[in-house]
């Protein structure tokens, strides 16, 4: 007999490119950090804008909502038009118990929120566990526009101005803004919000080769196969959809202490479908796409509106070129700019 | 021994009675054959089986142990694996991904390994095509797949649900030869065919359905010699 050498974890055709992303996206964020830090360097003072840092910032705020809602639109393959739900929950969370109970600080509200999220999460894992895919597009909508009117008639949750006055975080009892040692008050956010998203990036790694992984594919491509290899099908449909709510409402938390509002648009359809657009831009199923998305879709309505104030446009070109690019997109690289290609 | 049991089972779809007091056994060792046109049930019987379908009354034991009570990730963890109809790879998943997905629940990584080196000299086919997509797989060399990728959870018994179906006649006499081989290694199996005459004769025992009940059962060299058999299903 002859002897055949198999690893049970061999590299895949297409591993080797998505090291090169992994290195790019890398490469990416330290010149990013650099540009931050710029104003260091430079004896003169200021010369990075703290309006692109703020740019920069919300980029990755949204960078972790698409990598929430990858584990489900992206892993389990259905749709979610619903996602808003988790986002405006753990903003929500994070400005009411920061601003009602003084003894709750920001990273507590952040845990309170995920552990709200998880509990929200359970009706849609429970029907997503039960219906086909594309049922889950008309059902994560309708749930979000739920909670969208009771923010709204909420007067506990501010009705329809929201809630402000959100204080920043603190860390080690030093505003996140006014860290001493850095030179705008940008600066802590960025160097956070990349840790967490450079650690949301390697769990989904790890997660994805994982057994999870194998089994979350497996459901993805063929569930009655899914089942007869002892798949617990629902069991993952439920877990995909959990995990994905937990992440995205880390976003939300962090979307109220970086602006320190929170109003009821954040339960809006509007977000709902930027953060899936964003995934899909930057590719289903892809870490550094999905985080390449999330800048897209902040950092171009940004550029545009100095493009339009430069030619004088009397309208915001945006929303004409975001369709006309999601059509772009869908047509010549319908996996999205980072995706894998399915045969 | 006994090894499957199945008792008076009853399956409805909405108002459409698909299985009417269906019983059989299938012992340890056995070949059995289902055959049946098309709606008679044999495919309900299969997925009800596995619990994918829920049935009304009736009872399904496998090694004594009543399957109507457990999900169907458990009833695979017992020993009983399904081959669905239409093959049900994964097709965007490498071929050896595939045969690895088979041994999802198992965590014995060296004997898993092993296996893995079995079924290759078994379906040297597959082996060469191992870093290729399953879709882009022939329909043949699917069903190969399909068929491995069920051994490779080390099934006691094994259920395959029309293994014939859209292939070429010399890869029909292909599957069979596996399913006769694979049966000799140890594994019991149960099978379901629209293919009455090859089925019937690599079976030990076959049972005969009719819209959804049974109409006969006998030994398969029996049923081979049956006039009506033969006319009803075997064109002769």
């Amino acid at each position: 007999m002859k002897k055949i050498h198999i690893s049970l974890r061999k590299p895949q055709a297409g591993e080797l490119k998505a090291n090169r992303k992994v290195i790019a996206v890398c490469v990416v964020l330290a010149a990013m950090l650099f540009i931050c830090f710029l104003d260091d360097f430079t004896p003169s003072g200021r010369v990075i804008p703290n309006y692109f840092k703020y740019v920069i910032v919300v980029s990755l705020i949204y960078s972790v909502a698409s990598l929430g809602i990858n584990f489900y639109s992206g892993y389990q393959g259905d749709t979610s038009l619903g996602h808003a739900v988790f986002f405006g929950t753990g903003a929500y969370v994070t400005a009411y118990l920061t601003t009602q109970f003084s003894g709750i600080n920001f990273w507590a509200s952040i845990l309170i929120g995920m552990a709200f999220s998880a509990v929200l999460s359970l009706p849609v894992a429970w029907a997503g566990s039960r219906v086909k895919g594309s049922f889950m597009v008309v059902i994560t909508y309708g749930y979000c526009e739920i909670f969208r009117y009771l923010a709204i008639n909420s007067n506990t949750l501010g009705g329809t101005a929201g809630m402000a006055g959100i204080p920043s975080p603190k860390i080690f009892g030093v505003r996140i803004t006014k860290i001493p040692w850095l030179p705008s008050n940008k600066d802590g956010f960025i160097l956070i919000l990349m840790a967490i998203v450079g650690f949301l990036a390697l769990f989904t790694y790890r997660i994805v080769n994982s057994r999870v992984g194998y089994a979350l594919a497996a459901v993805r491509e063929d569930e009655i196969a899914a089942y007869a290899m002892g798949v617990n099908v629902k069991a993952y449909k439920r877990l995909a959809i959990i995990t994905s709510a937990v992440i995205t409402s880390v976003a939300g938390s962090f979307y109220a202490g970086f602006t320190n509002v929170a109003d009821p648009s954040l339960f809006g359809a509007t977000l709902s479908i930027t953060i899936f657009t964003m995934l899909v831009i930057g590719g289903r199923r892809s870490i550094s796409g999905a985080i390449l998305g999330a800048f897209i879709v902040v950092i171009c309505p940004e550029l545009l509106r100095y493009v339009q104030d430069l030619i004088g446009l009397p309208f915001d070109p945006w929303y004409i070129l975001y369709g006309l690019m999601l059509v772009i997109i869908m047509r010549f690289k319908p996996e999205g700019l980072l995706g894998t290609k399915e045969s | 021994m006994e090894m499957l049991k199945v008792e008076n089972l009853n399956v409805y779809y909405g108002n459409i009675h698909a299985l009417k007091d269906m019983s059989l056994t299938v012992n340890e060792g056995e070949i059995v054959s289902l055959i049946g046109a098309n709606g008679a049930g044999k495919s309900t019987l299969m997925l009800s089986i596995m619990h994918q379908i829920p049935a009304k009354t009736g009872k399904v034991l496998f090694q004594g142990k009543d399957c109507l009570t457990q999900k169907t990730f458990d009833i695979v963890k017992e020993g009983m694996t399904l081959v669905p109809e239409g093959r049900h790879v994964f097709p965007r998943t490498s071929v050896q991904d595939n045969l690895l997905l088979g041994a999802y629940y198992r965590r014995d990584k060296s004997e898993v390994k092993k296996d893995l080196n079995r079924i290759y000299e078994m379906f040297p086919r597959l082996q060469e095509r191992r870093r290729q997509l399953a879709g882009t797989l022939s329909g043949g060399e699917q069903q190969m797949l399909a068929t491995a990728r069920a051994l490779m959870s080390r099934p006691k018994m094994l259920l395959l649900d029309e293994p014939s179906m859209g292939l070429a006649p010399i890869i029909v006499d292909q599957i069979f030869d596996t399913i006769v081989r694979i049966n000799k290694e140890g594994t019991t199996i149960l099978l379901v065919e629209q293919n009455a005459n090859q089925a019937l004769r690599i079976a030990d025992r076959g049972y005969v359905l009719e819209t959804g009940e049974k109409t006969m059962e006998d030994a398969a060299d029996k049923l081979l010699a049956n006039d009506q058999i033969r006319e009803a299903y075997l064109g002769a």
